[in-house]
């Protein structure tokens, strides 16, 4: 969710900080009149060459300009990551699948295309039945999690199972 | 304060607790150590209300499970059988034949898991363990409430 900055005449606004290798993301405050390099600085033990993305974007953000400027207002989701792509493996049952996607983009998007007509074309009553997995995980990978967050800097790539959900029924 | 108030305190300001506020999918009505009072939205139903309310109790949290009982707000006393979802699965996790309708029937609460010890390998996926965090508990119920077997109330 995105909210104009103008909206929020608070001093500060939170932002929803999703890091590289950490699949769940940080909500930080920040002054509104900040820069995207003051986001960078709230961000423990990231590497040096780390940028940010707003959400589902591709193209990493000038360091210099203002969060106004880039397009982040209060409870805006960026990436933070030094990966420019992340090599995606979804496997299910037959030979796996493998395709490039944003650090910023969303499970939301990977589980879209593996399941559909360039992927393993589950058919459409079967789609709500399935779910994304970081095998050996004990839960479903919410479709908001970001690709970037999965995979570490240092290797750029990420396996995820195409699993059918379970559903406890007491 | 101890730290079982401490977690929860935190987790209701976690990024994952407010993904889902921001989100619509529940929000926090009033907290009054150890109990929380939430309402979780559900999926639109014919003469069905938008959301149902869960007075949530929190001791020992995380290490032992909370334990949710749907809740009647306006009344503020259990949620009687004719206003419960209704369906296979949510219907079911809402029972009222069980523990006197007072806890979920469902692996993530835990006076359902401390009288099912096998939940905890038989539903890996939905059983609660000290990892697991609020925005999980209410994310399953979420999940039931906006279930095609949802049917209302």
């Amino acid at each position: 969710m995105t909210t104009s900055t103008a909206t929020n005449p608070d001093p500060t606004i939170e932002i929803y900080l999703h890091i590289a290798g950490r699949e769940d993301p940080q909500l930080v405050e920040v002054a509104s009149d900040g820069s995207v390099a003051d986001l960078l600085a709230l961000a423990d033990a990231v590497d040096a060459d780390a940028k940010l993305r707003l959400q589902d974007t591709t193209d990493a953000l000038d360091m210099e300009s203002s969060l106004a400027e880039a397009g982040i207002g209060h409870r805006c989701h960026v990436h933070l990551g030094s990966c420019d792509s992340v090599k995606v493996q979804v496997r299910y049952h037959t030979k796996p699948i493998v395709r490039e996607f944003s650090p910023g983009a969303r499970i939301r998007a990977v589980f879209a295309w593996a399941a559909g007509p360039k992927g393993f074309e589950l058919a459409e009553t079967q789609i709500p039945k399935h779910g994304l997995m970081v095998p050996r995980s004990d839960h479903i990978l919410d479709p908001d999690v970001h690709v970037g967050s999965l995979a570490s800097d240092a290797r750029c790539a990420v396996v995820l199972d195409l699993v059918p959900k379970e559903r406890f029924e007491g | 304060m101890a730290p079982d108030e401490r977690t929860v305190r935190a987790d209701l300001r976690s990024a994952r607790f407010q993904l889902g506020v921001d989100g619509g999918r529940w929000r926090l009505l009033s907290f009054d150590w150890p109990v929380g009072l939430f309402a979780v939205a559900a999926a639109e139903r014919a003469g069905s209300p938008v959301e149902y309310a869960l007075r949530v109790d929190f001791s020992g949290y995380p290490q032992r499970a909370p334990t949710a009982t749907p809740w009647d707000v306006d009344c503020n006393e259990l949620l009687s059988a004719d206003k419960r979802p209704k369906g296979y699965r949510v219907g079911r996790v809402f029972r009222c034949n069980w523990n006197g309708g007072q806890a979920l029937y469902a692996p993530w609460d835990r006076v359902a898991l401390e009288g099912h010890p096998n939940w905890a390998n038989d539903h890996m996926v939905y059983a609660w363990h000290p990892q697991r965090d609020i925005a999980f508990f209410l994310g399953c119920v979420y999940e039931l409430l906006n279930d095609d077997d949802y049917t209302g109330v």
